[in-house]
C-alpha cells in the first residue's frame, strides 16, 4: 500500500515538472495554445465530471455555465473597469447562481427528462447572449477584453498561471469526492431512494453538485476570455457541451483522472487532425466510436481494468490474507 | 411509540391509502401482511418520509412526523430496509454500511456497529471489500439490513426482506429478524409471504385496497379464516 501511494506521488511530480517545463521544450505557440486549451478544458470537464459522473445527473447544458462565466467576466472588467481577478470571482458567482437555477428545478427530472431541461437550458442561455444587444453586443461580440495581467504576454505565461489553477481545482474536487460530502453524491449516482433513506438530503446534494460544477465552469470561462481577449456566443453552443461530456466519458466517469486525460486527449487530438481537411470529423467520430467500443468505461476504466489483472495475478503467487 | 391515524396517501388522483390506522408498541414485531397493490410499501414510505400524506397523522415517540422529511426522520431513529434490497452496486459491502451511518458522528459508535453487524452476518465480514453488485441475492439483502442497522435504529421498517430470494434464505433471513428483535429492536414488517410473518410477528394487521380489513394477534391471524383462505393457501 504505502509503496503504491509513493509511487503515484513520483508519478504526480513527474507530471507536474513536465507541464512546468512544456513551454520552454514546446517553443511553438500553436502547442502552447493547445496546453492552455487543455488547462481550460480540464476545468470543465472535471466540473461536469462533478455532476454527470459522480452524482449521476446527466446534463447537456454546461457550456451555458462556461458562457455565464465568461460573459460576467468580461462585462465586469470591460464596462465597470473591475480588475481581472475580481471579475473571475464575478464570473463564479454568476455562474454559481445559474447552477442553483438550473439545479432546483430539475431536482424531479431523471434521464432523458433531466437531459432534455438541461439542453433547454443551455439554448436558453446562449439565445440571450445572442439576442440581448444592448448589453452583449449579440452575434459581434464583444472585444478588447483585458488580458490576464500587463506582463502576460506569451503563451507560455498563461500557461504558468492557468496549469497551477488547474492543478489547484482538480486537488480541491479530489478532496471533495472523498469527503462525507462526495459519499452522498455517490449513493445518489448508485440509487436515489435508498440514498434517501439513509437520511441523505437529495436536494441539497444534487443543487451542491450543479452549483460547485457551474463555479468552476465559470471560473473556466473567465479564464478563456482574458485569454483570447474576444467573446461571443458562438463558443458556447450545444456542441460544447457535447464535446465537455465526451470529454469526461472518454477519459472515464467518476474518476478524478478521467476528465484531465479526456480534455488534453481530445484538445491535441483535434488539433492534430487539422492536416486532414475535411475528413477530420468523420475520422474523430471513428476514433471515438472505437475507444467507447473498447474502452466502455473510458480511458481510466480500461486502466483500473488491467491494473486488476494484473494485481491478481500477483496475489495468486501471494498467501492468501485475512 | 409508533401511531399511524387514518392516513391517506394518493398517488395523483389514484387513492393508495384509505385511512389506515395502527400502532406499534415498545419491543414488538408488526406485520403488514396483504396482496401485491394493498399499499404495504406505501405505509412504510410514508412512515419515512419517501412520500407525503394527503390526510392523517404518524406519531413517532409521542412527536408528530407527519411532514417530516426523510432525512430528519432517520435521525429521529426509523430505518427503511426498502423493497428490492437497493443496496448501492458500486459500492463495497464496507462502503454500503459506512452509507447506513451516514447521518451518525460518532465515528466509536459507528465501529461498535459495524462489529455487531458483522457478528450478525459472518459473510458480509468475509465479503467486506466486495463490491456490493456481485453479491448474491440474499447477501444483498443481509446487507440491506445490515446497513439499516447502522443507523442504529430505534424502529426498524423491513418491506419485502423475503422478495426473490430461494426458500432456504428466506428461513435464514426470518432467523435473522427475529434475532434482532430479540436484541431489543422493534420492527414494522411488511411481507407477501404471511405464514412465515405471523410466525415471526406478535400482531398483524392485513391491508386490502388500501384499507385494514383485519387485526390482531399474529396467532389468532394464523388461524382466521378469511387469512388462511386468501393468505396462507389453505
Amino acid at each position: 500500500m504505502k509503496n503504491n501511494r509513493l509511487i503515484k506521488i513520483l508519478v504526480l511530480i513527474v507530471i507536474l515538472v513536465a507541464a512546468a517545463l512544456y513551454p520552454i521544450v514546446v517553443q511553438r505557440g500553436y502547442y502552447q495554445h493547445l496546453a492552455v486549451m487543455g488547462c481550460i478544458y480540464t476545468l470543465l470537464a472535471s466540473s461536469l465530471n462533478l455532476i454527470v459522473g459522480y452524482t449521476g445527473q446527466l446534463s447537456l447544458g454546461h457550456a451555458a455555465f462556461y458562457g455565464v462565466g465568461a460573459y460576467t467576466s468580461a462585462l465586469l472588467t470591460l464596462r465597470l473597469g473591475w480588475p481581472v481577478w475580481a471579475g473571475m470571482l464575478g464570473a463564479m458567482v454568476m455562474a454559481g447562481v445559474f447552477g442553483v437555477l438550473l439545479g432546483t428545478p430539475t431536482l424531479r427530472l431523471k434521464g432523458s427528462y433531466l437531459v432534455i431541461a438541461t439542453l433547454g437550458f443551455g439554448e436558453i442561455v446562449r439565445l440571450v447572449l445572442l439576442n440581448w444587444m444592448s448589453l452583449t453586443r449579440g452575434p459581434m461580440g464583444l472585444t478588447g477584453i483585458t488580458r490576464l495581467a500587463p506582463w502576460a504576454v506569451t503563451k507560455a505565461h498563461y500557461f504558468w498561471v492557468y496549469f497551477p489553477i488547474a492543478v489547484i481545482v482538480v486537488v480541491l474536487l479530489n478532496q471533495l469526492v472523498n469527503s462525507r460530502t462526495g459519499r452522498a453524491l455517490k449513493a445518489i449516482r448508485e440509487d436515489q431512494v435508498a440514498a434517501e433513506v439513509m437520511g441523505i438530503n437529495l436536494a441539497f446534494y444534487k443543487v451542491l453538485a450543479f452549483t460547485v460544477g457551474a463555479v468552476i465552469a465559470g471560473l473556466a470561462g473567465s479564464l478563456y476570455v482574458h485569454y483570447v481577449t474576444f467573446v461571443s456566443p458562438d463558443s458556447f453552443p450545444v456542441a460544447e457541451s457535447i464535446q465537455i461530456l465526451v470529454m469526461v466519458i472518454v477519459g472515464g466517469m467518476g474518476t478524478i483522472a478521467g476528465p484531465i486525460i479526456g480534455a488534453f486527449g481530445i484538445v491535441f487530438l483535434l488539433e492534430t487532425m487539422r492536416a486532414l481537411a475535411e475528413y477530420r470529423m468523420v475520422i474523430y467520430g471513428i476514433t471515438l466510436f472505437v475507444v467507447i467500443v473498447l474502452m466502455p468505461d473510458g480511458f481510466m476504466g480500461a486502466v483500473r481494468r488491467v491494473s486488476s489483472i494484473l494485481l491478481q495475478r500477483g496475489v495468486r503467487h501471494a498467501p492468501a490474507g485475512d | 411509540m409508533l401511531n399511524i391515524e387514518n392516513l391517506q396517501v394518493h398517488y395523483g388522483r389514484i387513492e393508495a391509502l384509505k385511512g389506515v390506522s395502527f400502532s406499534l408498541a415498545e419491543g414488538e414485531i408488526v406485520t403488514l401482511i396483504g396482496a401485491n397493490g394493498a399499499g404495504k410499501s406505501t405505509t412504510l414510505k410514508t412512515i419515512s418520509g419517501l412520500l407525503r400524506a394527503s390526510a392523517g397523522k404518524i406519531t413517532f415517540m409521542g412527536r408528530d412526523i407527519t411532514t417530516l422529511r426523510p432525512s430528519a426522520i432517520v435521525n429521529m431513529g426509523i430505518a427503511h430496509v426498502p423493497e428490492g434490497r437497493r443496496v448501492f452496486p458500486k459500492m463495497t459491502v464496507e462502503e454500503n454500511l459506512e452509507m447506513g451511518a451516514f447521518v451518525r458522528k460518532d465515528q466509536k459508535g459507528i465501529k461498535e456497529d459495524m462489529d455487531r453487524v458483522f457478528q450478525t452476518f459472518p459473510i458480509l465480514k468475509e465479503r467486506r471489500t466486495q463490491i456490493a453488485g456481485t453479491l448474491s441475492g440474499g447477501e444483498q439483502q443481509m446487507l440491506a439490513i445490515g446497513r439499516g442497522l447502522m443507523t442504529r435504529p430505534r424502529l426498524l421498517l423491513l418491506d419485502e426482506p423475503s422478495l426473490g430470494l430461494a426458500p432456504i434464505l428466506v428461513e435464514q433471513i426470518f432467523q435473522i429478524i427475529d434475532d434482532i428483535h430479540k436484541q431489543g429492536t422493534p420492527i414494522l414488517l411488511v411481507e407477501q409471504n404471511a405464514y412465515l410473518a405471523l410466525q415471526v410477528a406478535n400482531r398483524g394487521y392485513v391491508l386490502e385496497t388500501g384499507s385494514v380489513v383485519l387485526e390482531g394477534d399474529a396467532k389468532d391471524l394464523l388461524n382466521n379464516e378469511h387469512v388462511k383462505k386468501a393468505y396462507l393457501g389453505e
